[in-house]
């Protein structure tokens, strides 16, 4: 039986009914008026409001600039309103923490690091006025949620409340879940979590069903009285009806309760009574996984695999994202090239891959600092949950810090010295960890012994306030070239602690080929055996289309994929010959052995590919270069200036003519050539911008020329830029800005680039842009479009 | 009045001209990837509305001349903001990555797409108020003629767009989701 809390009701509500003018900020009307902000916090106080959240909302240094008002004195003077009032009834002051008002990136500009040093000015200002606790409301951004967790557990010893805003769907404006909430917050560390504003209390009740579920904290619910008219603002609930509609909660799980939008102290006592007595909280199986802000990968409970006698679902972990071995990819960490990885990504997840393995770790490579690049990059193209892997802690938490769910990290062994190090970091971030079944004495042989140390791993890990379903078991993949008998072994591990420990069992299946011609028959083979073992998590190349036809085969097979849909979906079409057409270019049309130019024109990457093929086998890889493709493409170039081709077909045209280049590449590569590049050029859209398609285009086209360009991205900072164009001593550099406000940027960046003393010509382009403006903004070239900067860039590069 | 967000098409002309298309030449396959864009936008958006109606007097942010001009003769003002949601830029992110033709053709589909919504904002109240011999003007929006773009700030802060729909601002005054319109329309006696 547990207790309620109750909280107060709508500020803003109020403070709208005492006079203040929509659009005006209520925490400088407070500061003006802090005698109706004191009898406001008097009426919830005196209606039964146990916590009362001062006025400080939007106290945050983005709001308040240009009010002549500092953080600190805003925070303070609120926080002195509220304490004045609640001195004497033993009500506690909460320091109120909204949205800063800008999207986060990767869909905003606004980035993560300053976003957590917005609130913590907050906070460190909130902690100095006195108050007794620190609630984060009204959030719809995850990652904006998170960094205001983050900085109010760091920066003061207050405990910590969180709740997000939803839509009836279940999610936040930006695609938030219920669970990925649960997941996420309730992992930083958070003494309560909930939903506030949103709905009416009867909207929100399958919602604080849902959280029930994915959490053991108590809930908190501070609703609108219903749904507001749209013409008049007005809410559809009275006090009567929200104190009944109210009493859902206790139930499940919803201990602190209150009112948002349109709750006056009237509704608040219309709900202070639900503490004068002990309320029954109803009893759920806790469910448990990882996630992103908007996708999660739900682990199998306890009893679904005693019943089921195997995980109620296999889930793949794709490993891609690894540079060990793969010289593309390392290439792409040393050039700071994200394209290349958000590719890989993309490519993943389309495979069906549900959780990401980042690893970035190379010589040379600043690991921390690139942990924090890739999985940024990473997070901004695909919605998967994430596998930090290192070994390097600090590389660990920067992942962590910025991977905007709850996260895998890999990985962990039975080393004292490595969970000692590790684990805190794992709990610290609330993160699952995949501890590999290794000790001290190296990699055992026997099953038994792997178990052993699983059970040490467990107990040292419980220590640390984990539980078993924070922990992966990695039994340990040995190559069978190496030990026949070691497979054996594995699958045996896997058993006692999937089928027979009830514990979540991960491999990295393709060990199991190396040394070994044919590797997708043994890995392929091992993975069926492992499944039918019970492994959980499956670490993989998804890419490659049998181990992916293999698990879909299993899941049908075992009964996870229902009715065998999934299956039919995926083989269904082969069996009618008809799988879907190529989802690119112009590959649809019909046209028999077409050259060179026509394939390029066209977009046909499979024709070019099979031309360029079959061209190397008489020409030089540099004679297919500069008598086929670039040609090609000019031809294409010239049509499309001749307004005979529009701007999409130049792109395809561009896309199918990189399907030539790339293998002409891979031919010198593979001969040890020298680099057959034109010459470097660095590509950026201006800090504050995030219009990027224009940029897209330019990369797209100069690669095709066969330029090397070190595309920064989007909103880049101006000394990024410089950094840049130093490091690869570039001789050109394009930037792009869309709007007249971020024209200013580029402004800064070319003056930064020329204090810099380096020498590059610098190309500008973009919606707002003209010949004059550029010249005036001291650019060296002015370009309309992608065709002009290829131009350009061969009139200066060559 | 209930009016509901609702995108209900995508003038393909219009984002053709967006996408520069002066009558080329368009293979099947042009064709298919426009067909394709289309219907992912049309499954991806999810429009959302905000606005309000304010008499002239206390209507905000009414900055220089040309919106004065616009507004002459009306005496109340329709505040409006719509948006198509994060996940269109989303979409348009990832295929900037993948498939940039698709994600410049999505990008002018996305565009012809927010008008479409904004277009019903206006066609469902234009009936409204025609039925109260009121006429509703065309939408101005912050950065036409000399009304400066810092307008945006305070249009999006009366009608709480952060809260109500989702849209934000940057620091450099673009509107996030991307795919937003906010706008002035004047209302008067015929």
């Amino acid at each position: 039986m547990r207790k309620i809390t109750i909280l107060d009701g709508g500020m803003g509500t109020m403070l709208q009914a005492a006079g203040m003018k929509p659009g005006e900020h209520p925490e400088i009307y407070g500061l003006a008026h802090p005698d109706v902000v004191r009898g406001i916090h008097d009426a919830f106080i005196k209606a039964g409001s146990e916590v009362i959240y001062a006025n400080t909302f939007g106290a945050n240094r983005r709001k308040l600039a240009g009010t002549g008002h500092s953080v600190a004195e805003v925070v303070r003077a609120n926080v002195i309103s509220a304490r004045a009032s609640a001195a004497g009834h033993g009500a506690r002051v909460a320091l109120d923490i909204g949205p800063i008002g800008e999207l986060l990136e990767p869909l905003g500009t606004l980035s993560f690091e300053e976003a957590y040093d917005i609130f913590k000015e907050m906070v460190e200002a909130g902690v100095d006025a006195g108050v007794s606790l620190i609630v984060i409301e009204t959030m719809t951004d995850l990652a904006e949620a998170r960094a205001a967790v983050l900085a109010a557990k760091e920066c003061s010893g207050l405990p910590v409340w969180v709740t997000m805003s939803f839509e009836a769907t279940g999610r936040t404006f930006t695609g938030t879940t219920v669970p990925a909430m649960a997941l996420a917050l309730g992992g930083l560390g958070v003494e309560a979590i909930g939903i506030n504003c949103s709905l009416g209390p009867e909207q929100l009740v399958p919602l604080v069903t849902e959280l029930h579920e994915w959490t053991e904290l108590p809930i908190i619910v501070k609703p609108n009285a219903g749904l507001p008219d749209p013409a008049t603002g007005e809410y559809s609930l009275s006090a009567v009806e929200f104190g009944k509609q109210m009493r859902a909660f206790p139930r499940l799980g919803g201990l602190i309760l209150g009112g948002c939008c349109g709750t006056t102290p009237r509704f608040i006592e219309r709900i202070a009574g639900m503490r004068e007595r002990a309320w029954h909280v109803k009893k759920v199986d806790k469910r448990h996984g990882v996630c992103s802000a908007m996708r999660t990968v739900e682990f199998s409970g306890r009893q679904e695999m005693e019943m089921l006698n195997r995980p109620a679902a296999v889930h793949v972990i794709g490993e891609r994202i690894n540079p060990t071995g793969k010289k593309r990819l390392q290439q792409a960490l040393i050039d700071g090239d994200m394209n290349y990885i958000m590719q890989q990504a993309i490519e993943q997840e389309e495979a069906g891959a549900e959780i990401l393995d980042i690893n970035v770790g190379f010589p040379g490579i600043d690991e921390p600092a690139m942990m924090t690049q890739v999985v940024k990059a990473v997070q901004s193209v695909v919605s998967l949950p994430l596998q930090i892997d290192s070994s390097n802690p600090e590389a660990i938490e920067a992942g962590l810090r910025v991977c905007n769910g709850r996260a895998i990290v890999n990985s962990v062994n039975g080393k004292q010295a490595v969970l000692d190090t590790v684990l805190p970091i794992v709990v610290k971030y609330g993160a699952a960890v995949i501890a590999l079944t290794l000790d001290e004495d190296g990699i055992p042989q026997s099953a038994v012994r792997r178990c052993a140390i699983a059970k040490r791993i467990i107990s040292v890990a419980h220590g640390y306030d984990l539980d078993d379903d924070d922990i992966l078991f990695d039994c340990l993949t040995m190559a069978i070239s190496a030990d026949q008998g070691s497979a054996a072994e594995t699958l045996t591990a896997v058993r006692a602690m999937s089928k027979g420990g009830g514990l979540h069992t991960v491999l990295g299946v393709s060990n199991i080929s190396f040394g070994l011609p044919e590797r997708n028959r043994i890995t392929e083979n091992f993975l069926i055996q492992a499944l039918g073992q019970g492994l959980e998590f499956a670490i993989v190349n998804p890419n490659r289309k049998p181990i992916m036809d293999a698990i879909c085969t299993y899941r049908a097979i075992c009964g996870e994929d229902a009715g065998c849909s999934a299956y039919i979906e995926r083989f269904g079409q082969d069996a009618q010959g008809t799988a879907p057409a190529q989802a690119t270019g112009n590959a649809a049309i019909a046209c028999p052995e077409p050259d060179m130019r026509t394939a390029v024109l066209r977009g046909l990457r499979e024709e070019v590919t099979g031309i360029t093929t079959e061209l190397l086998e008489t020409m030089s890889e540099l004679d297919v270069i500069n008598e086929e493709l670039i040609p090609a493409l000019d031809a294409v170039g010239e049509q499309y200036e001749q307004g005979r081709v529009y701007l999409p077909q130049l792109i395809n045209a561009a896309n199918a003519a990189c399907a030539g280049f790339d293998i002409v590449k891979s031919r010198i590569a593979a001969r040890g050539g020298a680099d057959i590049s034109k010459g470097r050029v660095v590509l950026a859209t201006v800090e504050g911008d995030i219009h990027d398609i224009g940029k897209n285009i330019v990369r797209v086209v100069l690669e095709n020329y066969g330029y090397t360009v070190i595309d920064l991205g989007r909103d880049v900072p101006v000394q990024t830029v410089v950094d840049a164009v130093i490091r690869e001593d570039a001789p050109v550099v394009g930037l792009s800005a869309l709007m007249t406000t971020t024209v200013t940027a580029m402004q800064r960046t070319i003056e930064a680039i020329r204090e810099s003393g380096h020498a590059c010509r610098i190309i500008v382009g973009g919606a707002v842009l003209t010949a004059d403006y550029a010249r005036e903004i001291g650019a060296d070239y002015y370009a309309k479009d992608a065709k002009q900067t290829a131009d350009i860039v061969r009139s200066v590069l060559g | 009045m209930n009016i509901q967000a609702k995108l209900t098409g995508i003038n393909r002309a219009e984002a053709m001209r967006y996408l520069g298309y002066r009558g080329q030449e368009l293979s099947k396959g042009d064709t298919v990837a426009i067909d394709r864009c289309v219907e992912a936008v049309m499954q991806t958006a999810s429009p959302k509305l905000v606005w309000k109606r304010v008499p002239i007097d206390s209507c905000p942010c009414i900055e220089g001349e040309d919106l004065a001009r616009h507004l002459a003769g009306c005496d109340e003002v329709a505040l409006m903001a719509v948006t198509l949601g994060v996940d269109i830029d989303r979409l348009i992110s990832k295929l900037g990555v993948k498939n940039p033709a698709d994600a410049l053709i999505i990008d002018s589909c996305a565009s012809a797409a927010i008008e479409n919504v904004a277009d019903n904002f206006e066609s469902d109240l234009r009936p409204a108020l025609a039925s109260k011999h009121r006429s509703l003007t065309k939408r101005y929006s912050p950065g036409y003629g000399d009304l400066p773009i810092e307008v945006q700030r305070d249009l999006c802060a009366y009608l709480d767009t952060a809260h109500a729909i989702g849209l934000t601002l940057s620091h450099s005054l673009m509107m996030i989701p991307t795919k937003s319109v906010t706008a002035f329309l004047g209302i008067r006696t015929d």
